[in-house]
């Protein structure tokens, strides 16, 4: 199916991006290869959907999109809690720096 | 044990106010405050240069605007470091009566209360029917997530030692901080008391202050901080 050719492309393309951040010192190790590994999944459910289908099937879900569907639904909540925390930690660190520079400039005065 | 009001340092945020901001510090001037710290809040108007061009107050600025709570922790820190013995919160836009500041220092010092939160519903005070269900609504929040009651809330006008203001260290960059002041009352288990003060309704303070969305989201961002504890 072309489906399948299109997400490989996709999901390579990703990977490669991935590859070169982690090249370029932006990404740590331990990240890159939690998210190589997931996208290597990805490409094995595009090729073998039975295998989803399968689990779908064990589990109770029923169809194997539905499941995909799910996992998605969960890990986006999860990534955005986790960037929420992180925006909230980078405004109190520039709350603190603003704080030392408005001190500093009071006691030149 | 008399009053030196020169213990006693008034900390002011200030945003955008630039048309308000002298005449409240000459009232408090004429009223006999000297110690002034005004912490300009990234504002876009020119507030900070009429300050520190025409008057003896302590003027710094934050580069970037981080909110009134990040501005009044600022302020309170430079009073702390300048030796102030008591800090006294007090609002940039004419709505606080300078007068209401000494009988709360006096009420602090006589009762050895840690901190004296100003009250305006205490005294006969011309309150905007919006405004009232708004507070009164605050009120009752407040006892709810903090468990005490007061008889006003959000009030901008506040007197306390430097050892409270040690201890308060507002953490809430947002209009959250009035919220968290008094949850930390509860949690410190501070010597509170109210002390009634007139508030001057403007137009003008009308336009700045609080409004209902805005509510919603100061109770939901305690909450969900609350949640994360």
């Amino acid at each position: 199916m072309v489906i399948q050719y299109v997400a490989t492309i996709i999901i390579a393309l990703i990977i490669l991006q991935l590859i070169s951040k982690f090249k370029k010192d932006r990404v740590s190790w331990p990240r890159t290869l939690i998210w190589i590994l997931f996208w290597c999944v990805g490409i094995f459910v595009v090729w073998f959907p039975e295998t989803i289908a399968k689990i779908a099937q064990v589990s109770g879900v029923g169809r194997g999109v539905d499941i995909i569907i799910y996992i998605s639904i969960i890990l986006l909540f999860y990534l955005l809690s986790n960037q929420n925390t992180k925006i909230d930690e980078l405004n109190k660190q520039i709350t603190k720096l603003t704080r030392e520079i408005a001190k500093n400039n009071a006691k030149t005065k | 044990m008399g009053l030196n009001k020169s213990d006693a340092y008034i900390t002011i945020p200030l945003y955008n106010d630039s048309k308000m901001i002298l005449k409240v510090i000459k009232s408090l001037n004429d009223n006999g405050y000297n110690n002034i710290v005004i912490v300009d809040d990234g504002s876009s108007d020119n507030g900070y240069e009429l300050v520190k061009n025409n008057t003896n107050a302590i003027i710094t600025k934050h580069i970037i605007n981080r909110g009134q709570g990040a501005a009044l922790q600022t302020a309170m820190e430079i009073a702390i470091d300048k030796g102030a013995k008591y800090i006294v919160h007090f609002d940039s836009d004419g709505q606080h009566n300078p007068k209401d500041i000494q009988p709360m220092l006096n009420t602090l010092i006589e009762g050895n209360y840690d901190i004296v939160l100003g009250s305006r519903f205490l005294k006969k005070n011309k309150i905007p029917l919006k405004k009232r269900i708004l507070l009164k609504g605050g009120i009752l929040f407040t006892y709810l997530f903090s468990h005490i009651w007061l008889t006003d809330v959000h009030n901008g006008i506040r007197v306390m030692t430097s050892e409270t203001a040690k201890k308060l260290n507002i953490q809430h960059d947002r209009f959250e901080h009035a919220s968290e002041i008094l949850d930390k009352i509860k949690i410190l288990n501070l010597k509170y008391a109210e002390v009634p003060v007139t508030i001057k309704y403007t137009k003008y303070s009308m336009s700045k202050g609080q409004s209902i969305s805005n509510s919603i989201n100061i109770a939901y961002k305690l909450i969900s901080s609350k949640i994360r504890e």
